[in-house]
């Protein structure tokens, strides 16, 4: 069931072979593999790990799939994968804290993230020789080099002679070993001058060379170096930074920044989550997105692509579990707002499944009947109507007549959620299924796994009910995962405190526009966290945006990561699902105004909203 | 940047209680059980300390404070990291001329973050004298618990003196929990840590019994992805056994993961966690807590106290069988 929900795919700890196996490459792809600066962006599980990866060698030799080879003739550079972790950005922050010196404590963290760099550059390297790597792979072998003792010998003795090491190291084994007792020796070094304190230190620290050296200022050195030992003089390297967004404030402003470089050889791949307000960069130093460097959305991709890539990943399930080729429609049937082939062109004329539920619509809920008639849009005037105004007054409306006539009881009121098994039905479907997910290969695995799991047990389409059920199952623990997260604790009127009380508050305002008294045909959907917006909500929100609870909306690649203030959202769709909100964008409400309730998403802004007011009345 | 400490570990029980400590302990906290040993056990002390928080001075706080005023303890507030400086002017103090300091401290209403402090100044005491520490722990009535989950204020070390340090970063994360009842709190502890597999939990078994089918809920979704020999079942009356078997187990995959301790549940674990954390810099000791939002909640003394007898001493005064 979805309780596999956070157990599975998670690349962190995986094996490049792991992750190649059950890598399916989104549209993105290859402008990634490009040589060039790339800034990944997306929340957690939207795969950055997974992605950046597949960009290292024995990933890259282990896949097997039909794009493989053009990866291989793309990869024309030693990836060297460089990640972080949450509980090293604490180590950093404790010992500033416990130095009482942040400058010192800067300078420390940093010689400790360039030997932690050096290690990961070390067994890249590693990755290209023969002498390391099984003689047979399971793939294709790639960019593979023969390398004797004496080379390697040679070679780390200059590496070791750059890093400031008084004695050579004979293998590179060793020499990375020699990296974890520099990365030790720094704790001691701590250590030593809190107790010392400040007399000295200036000499003391000028003693150990070592610990001057900048990751940064290193690379161009450690390419050089290792380029003659390899035989490849323009020799190219990528620098994979992983999760960013949990690495020390100091490190993201250098990373980003670092983007600006015109060395030629070195190659930076950034994976950050979207909320990163690590403050400001002078604008000589800050880079310029497409110029400098490529950013690439994981989510908030068109509904095309997400459904693209959840097809693509859908075919991978079923291959996995050994069953022939079997189609999500067929599977999950189509969904009932869906461009139905079954129906084709047929939707927008009188006796059609949709006139049939904008008639009964009408007859339960008197204000959009009044809609109809002011538009006089009854179905029998379809046939006549001009492209134009069926899709400003059916077309965009299309969704919302479908969920307030499965959701409202006559007399207009919504029934109640989840309490009747007709609660579960609407969400269902291909390719309903698969936007809800947002593209989000964590959920997408999740949510499709569950459903293909019970077509195995049952042996027929799933029934939208039990889609519908697991789907809301996927959006509870989803929500109990942003519940547990650490952040701003924001009062939100009745909702409560934190992240998730914001969210709910956001969804019912949305779900009033949609089953609210008056019909809406485009209710607010979206929202902006405005210069009025207090600051810990601003602060939650960037929390949301980082776990997938929120998705940016309409930004250019300058604002794709940040801070959140100025910016557009929505809530992710699987969210939007608990309050069965449609799986589209609307007109924006700011923040500030929504959390103050002085703006009520039920008033009746028809035309203001649809740009009517040019239609007439007729 | 962890005291250097050597500490030798053993129970605790009420027949252990000397004639005389030097220094005792107390804790002004809002529950009832906060003075409850002083107010019924009565060691006796040459000095006698109690310590509040300066915040959330609600249902038995008064009560208690009252107590500690009338039995002639020195009674302070100290907020946050002052409590370890309190703690350490109390030390400082007491029995000056003495080789051997004996101090007895109740940790049942204390913060995880101070009972680590507490641990860093017998710690650090331990350079100049030997400090012989009575860790008192009452177990609480059983209280079902509230139903809203709360959000996180702070995943962090216990104390930045336990943020660990990684020869190895780029290892995997062990997650090493001590299971309590707080819905899912220890769940989104190794969301956070993303921690996917290398999980063990420490899930408490006490005289309590109604507590044993909550932390199964509490802990449900978290408990599918523990394998069964990773699940250990501790007996909370035994901490020594709990200690030792913590001991062993970071031990034992140190070389395979960078460990960090999460001790949710009774403090008595929280100590054993601290206990181990003190032993080497190369286990993290971290603490989620949902902070000034975090409701405080009545809590009454379950049977006789218990707890761990530990011995800090100098590093360098090894025996020689060490």
């Amino acid at each position: 069931m979805v309780d596999a929900l956070f157990r599975h795919h998670n690349a962190r700890h995986a094996t490049a072979a792991e992750v190649a196996r059950t890598f399916v490459p989104p549209a993105f792809f290859d402008e990634l593999l490009e040589p060039k600066h790339v800034v990944l962006v997306g929340p957690r599980g939207s795969g950055k790990t997974t992605l950046l990866k597949m960009l290292t060698t024995p990933a890259i030799e282990a896949w097997h799939h039909p794009i493989a080879a053009m990866a291989r003739e793309k990869t024309t550079y030693t990836s060297v994968y460089v990640p972080s972790d949450i509980t090293w950005r604490e180590q950093f922050l404790a010992m500033a804290q416990q130095l009482g010196d942040a400058e010192l404590a800067t300078t420390l963290a940093r010689s400790a993230f360039t030997a932690h760099l050096h290690r990961a550059f070390v067994s890249s390297v590693m990755t290209r020789l023969e002498t390391y790597i099984e003689p047979k792979p399971h793939g294709e072998p790639f960019r593979r080099v023969p390398f004797t003792r004496a080379a390697e010998e040679s070679l780390t003795r200059s590496l070791a002679n750059a890093w400031g090491f008084p004695r050579p190291a004979p293998t590179l084994p060793i020499l990375r070993e020699m990296l974890s007792e520099r990365i030790e020796e720094i704790y001691f070094i701590a250590t030593q001058e809190k107790l010392l304190g400040t007399d000295g230190r200036s000499q003391r620290l000028a003693s150990n060379r070592w610990v001057h050296v900048h990751y940064l200022h290193s690379i161009p050195t450690l390419i050089e170096l290792t380029n003659n030992a390899l035989g490849e003089p323009q020799g190219r390297w990528g620098f994979l930074f992983d999760e960013l967004e949990i690495a020390p404030e100091w490190l993201q402003r250098e990373l980003y920044a670092s983007l600006r470089s015109v060395d030629q050889r070195a190659i930076f791949k950034l994976a950050m989550a979207p909320y990163m307000p690590f403050g400001t960069i002078v604008p000589e130093a800050k880079p310029i997105g497409v110029q400098d460097y490529t950013p690439i959305p994981l989510l908030g991709q068109n509904v095309r692509n997400t459904v693209n890539f959840c097809r693509a990943i859908w075919d991978q399930l079923i291959s996995d579990r050994g069953l022939a080729a079997l189609r999500p429609e067929d599977v999950l049937g189509w969904s009932r707002w869906s461009d139905d082939p079954d129906e084709p062109d047929s939707k927008y004329i009188e006796g059609s499944k949709f006139a049939d539920q904008v008639q009964e619509l009408r007859a339960k809920d008197s204000s959009f009947d009044r809609y109809i008639e002011r538009f006089q849009a009854e179905p029998s005037t379809w046939a006549g109507m001009t492209e134009r105004r069926r899709a400003q007054v059916l077309r965009k409306a299309q969704p919302i007549i479908y969920l307030r006539n499965y959701y409202l009881r006559s007399g207009g009121s919504k029934m109640p959620p989840r309490k009747s098994r007709k609660a579960h039905g609407l969400f269902g479907g291909f390719p309903t299924v698969f936007t809800l997910t947002d593209g989000n290969p964590r959920l997408i695995k999740a949510v499709l796994s569950s459903l293909i799991d019970v077509w195995i047990q049952t042996q027929r389409r799933v029934d939208f009910s039990t889609q519908g059920r697991l789907l809301k199952q996927a959006a509870e623990i989803f929500k109990s995962t942003l519940s547990n997260a650490v952040g701003p604790q924001p009062r939100i009127r009745h909702f409560g405190t934190g992240v998730v009380p914001l969210l709910e508050c956001i969804s019912q305002f949305f779900a009033v526009g949609v089953y609210g008294p008056g019909f809406n045909p485009d209710p607010r959907l979206t929202f902006i966290v405005d210069e009025n917006a207090p600051p810990e909500v601003a602060k939650a929100i960037g929390v949301a945006l980082n776990l997938g609870g929120v998705v940016l909306v309409g930004s250019n690649s300058e604002e794709l990561f940040g801070d959140v203030v100025g910016k557009r959202f929505r809530l992710c769709y699987l969210i939007g699902l608990l309050e069965e909100l449609p799986t589209r964008l609307g007109p924006e409400v700011k923040l500030s105004r929504l959390l103050d309730g002085s703006v009520q998403s039920g008033d009746s802004q028809v035309n203001l909203q649809l740009g009517l007011e040019g239609l007439d009345e007729e | 940047m962890r005291s250097s400490a050597r500490i030798d570990v053993a129970n605790w029980c009420p027949t252990d209680i000397p004639g005389s400590y030097d220094l005792a302990i107390a804790t002004i906290g809002y529950e009832d059980r906060s003075s409850y040993f002083w107010r019924t056990v009565r060691p006796s002390a040459a000095s006698s300390f109690a310590f509040g928080f300066a915040e959330h001075e609600v249902l038995s706080f008064e009560k208690n404070l009252a107590f500690y005023n009338k039995a002639g303890f020195s009674v302070d507030r100290p907020d946050g990291s002052q409590y370890g400086a309190a703690v350490e002017a109390a030390l400082l103090a007491s029995a000056p001329d003495k080789d051997v300091t004996r101090v007895v401290i109740d940790i049942s209403s204390l913060t995880r973050d101070r009972i680590a402090l507490a641990c860093e100044c017998f710690g650090e005491h331990a350079s100049n004298r030997v400090v012989e520490v009575d860790f008192v722990y009452y177990l609480a009535a059983f209280q079902r618990p509230g139903k809203r989950i709360k959000q996180n204020a702070y995943a962090g070390p216990v104390l930045p003196s336990f943020a660990g340090w990684w020869r190895y970063p780029e290892l995997p994360v062990a997650a090493v929990i001590g299971l309590g009842y707080e819905e899912n709190k220890a769940l989104g502890a190794v969301e956070l840590l993303q921690v996917p597999e290398a999980i063990w939990t420490f899930m408490p078994e006490s005289t309590v019994k109604e507590y044993d089918a909550e932390l199964l809920i509490a802990n449900e979704e978290l408990l599918k992805r523990v394998p069964e020999d990773h699940r250990v079942t501790y007996t909370v009356e035994d901490p020594f056994r709990t200690y030792k078997g913590l001991a062993a187990l970071r031990q034992s995959i140190s070389d395979l993961y960078n460990v960090v301790l999460l001790p949710f549940g009774p403090k008595i674990f929280g100590l054993a966690s601290i206990l181990v954390g003190l032993a080497g810099h190369h286990t993290a000791v971290w603490r989620i807590s949902a902070g000034i939002h975090a409701k405080p909640r009545e809590a009454y003394t379950h049977g006789d106290p218990f707890g761990l007898r530990v011995t800090f001493r100098s590093s360098s005064s090894e025996q020689p069988w060490d």
